[in-house]
């Protein structure tokens, strides 16, 4: 029992700094800089088109595509970082088999890439 | 070594699906080859592929082990199924061959995304796990959303598409949410565990709530088959489609997925079989209702094929009741019949095209055919033979399937559903006979001129027509396969 509390007291050191750390942070952002609002800078923040508007417009496709892209690339990095904490106890095989996956998701982007996927105009 | 020898067809048709990838993407992109069409060349080197890989999972030598980590199995029914898998798609390929250059479906990708439906379809009849169960058959459902809508100008192909993603992602919600249920309860999640842990289980508190998620992962595999009470997405599926993406969506997974109902129905939960006796009893029952009744009421041929699939699916049910050898094996029977059935008469279909002149039109309506057999008589006769063994007249091979079907069903003492099946064959006779009038009998005032079919796809009519024909001399050659590939479901 002993030995579970001392592993999750570092999440709840870990919580806690970053919970402080936060508020530190937001804080000072609302303390310290002067502040001058106007319509712009108070309305809803929707990127690429009009927060209020009429809900049938055409939506661009490009959004969704980056959209997409980046969860793709995002969940390579998060798959990447324990690999690479643990890279000296896993086998050869658990090596070879992110090479493989990296492989494939380099098939990915060229491909995405030779589709003008990637470029916004 | 195991691990990799039992997924080798698989492994390489992923690898040239990325070199294929590759080649297309590059050269549809190169400006100074005036960015060609790779139609053609994708169809025969798709149609390599596919033979390399049916060799190499027919040199293989079927195994009988648990393989990466009891995620997969490979067994007697794996292997001859990854063989009848890899065949059907051969078929489907050579008969939609002229169809996509026809109808200028110059997406590449379109291929791509059938060899990996392929892999999907091999996975799933391998999986053994909840979790491979779900990868795979997730897996396989995102690349049928896309298949439905590739035609992304037409709106009939979009909707089909829009509505299968929704209804399925649905059907995979609660697949999902019945093995969770599942193993919240168990902590397992291998089917061969989970069917050690069940025996004598009955009767336990648990067992009420294992069985309500064990309901929520039956509808989804009876949604992906479509079978009766959650069938309502097929014929709406299947009209949007391109018709040789409908093609694929009849002939095609139906095996796979019945693979993967008995893995689960037959092995994992067979101590359950009087609660689910009555689900599968009460399903066979509204299939083959509405399939029959459905199919009346249907001008069009994709929607009929629709309704013709659930009514087969009804029979598919129907046998799986007693879940003893002779009903999987004849259960596994009537499947290899219908994909064999299914091509020929889909052969038909994706091919038959009329001159209006100046321009052709595809088939689309029953009446359509009308008068053929005086444009067309051996096509005629050809599609009379399919229709008869659809309906089930003695020496065609559908006969024999219902046959076995239901003399499965009689050894079990089934005998109210069994006269049931039979009265609605009957009925069903009646639509499939007023086809063969429609080619026959029925006069036309303009008559009609056809395009002469495509050499691969009437070679797939010719195949299936002597299967259907000749398959009365030699039963045994395949109630020897499928007595095979039931054996491991034995508990």
């Amino acid at each position: 029992m002993k030995l579970i509390f001392t592993e999750y007291s570092i999440i709840l050191i870990f919580l806690v700094i970053s919970f402080i750390l936060s508020i530190t942070i937001f804080s000072l952002s609302y303390l310290l800089i002067p502040q001058k609002a106007d319509q712009e800078k108070v309305s809803a923040y929707e990127c690429g088109f009009n927060p209020f508007d009429d809900a049938r417009a055409t939506f661009d496709v490009r959004f969704y595509l980056v959209a997409i892209l980046f969860l793709i690339f995002d969940l390579e990095i998060s798959f990447l970082f324990p690999w690479s904490l643990v890279l000296g106890n896993i086998p050869l095989f658990g090596f070879w088999s992110m090479i493989v996956f990296l492989g494939i998701l380099t098939i990915g982007f060229v491909y995405e890439w030779y589709k003008g996927a990637l470029e916004w105009e | 070594m195991y691990n990799f020898y039992s997924i080798l067809p698989e492994i390489y048709i992923l690898c040239n699906i990325c070199i294929l990838l590759m080649y297309g993407v590059f050269f549809s992109t190169f400006p100074s080859l005036g960015y060609p069409l790779l139609n053609k060349n994708f169809n025969l080197l798709v149609l390599q592929i596919l033979i390399f890989s049916f060799l190499l999972a027919f040199s293989q030598t079927p195994l009988n082990l648990l393989n990466w980590n009891n995620l997969l199995i490979s067994d007697f029914f794996t292997y001859y199924a990854k063989l009848i898998i890899i065949l059907a798609t051969i078929g489907w390929l050579l008969l939609s061959f002229g169809y996509s250059i026809k109808e200028k479906l110059n997406y590449f990708e379109f291929w791509i995304l059938v060899l990996l439906a392929v892999v999907a379809m091999l996975f799933i009849t391998q999986a053994y796990d909840l979790l491979t169960i779900y990868l795979t058959i997730e897996f396989q459902s995102l690349i049928f959303y896309i298949l439905a809508s590739i035609k992304r100008t037409s709106e009939f192909s979009t909707e089909a598409g829009l509505k299968y993603f929704i209804l399925g992602a649905f059907a995979s919600a609660f697949l999902l949410f019945g093995s969770s249920i599942v193993y919240g309860l168990t902590g397992l999640t291998n089917l061969s565990d989970l069917s050690k842990l069940f025996l004598g289980l009955i009767g336990n508190e648990i067992s009420f709530n294992l069985i309500i998620g064990f309901i929520f992962i039956l509808v989804a595999l009876l949604f992906k088959l479509s079978a009766a009470p959650f069938h309502v997405w097929s014929p709406d599926v299947y009209e949007g489609a391109p018709i040789s993406v409908t093609a694929f969506f009849s002939i095609l997974p139906k095996l796979a997925i019945l693979g993967l109902l008995f893995r689960f129905l037959l092995f994992t939960f067979y101590d359950f079989i009087s609660y689910w006796q009555s689900i599968i009893l009460i399903a066979a029952f509204l299939s083959i209702l509405i399939g029959t009744f459905g199919a009346f009421a249907q001008t069009k041929w994709k929607r009929f094929l629709a309704y013709s699939s659930i009514n087969h699916i009804g029979f598919f049910l129907l046998a799986l009741l007693s879940g003893d050898l002779n009903s999987i094996s004849s259960v596994i029977f009537y499947g290899i019949i219908y994909i064999i059935t299914m091509s020929g008469i889909f052969a038909f279909t994706v091919n038959v095209n009329f001159y209006a002149y100046s321009k052709t039109y595809q088939l689309r309506y029953l009446s359509n055919i009308k008068g053929l057999a005086k444009t067309d008589p051996f096509l005629a006769f050809a599609l009379t033979i399919i229709l008869f063994s659809m309906a089930g007249i003695p020496p065609m091979a559908g006969f024999f399937a219902k046959l076995f079907v239901l003399l499965a069903a009689v050894q079990v003492d089934a005998f109210g559903i069994s006269i049931f099946a039979v009265i609605m064959s009957c009925i069903a006779c009646f639509y499939y006979i007023r086809l063969i009038k429609n080619i026959y009998f029925d006069s036309v005032i303009n008559w009609k001129v056809m395009e002469p079919m495509h050499k691969m796809s009437s070679l797939i009519l010719g195949l299936s027509l002597i299967g259907i024909l000749f398959l009365f001399i030699d039963v045994e050659m395949v109630s020897i396969i499928t007595l095979l590939m039931s054996i491991p479901f034995l508990h």
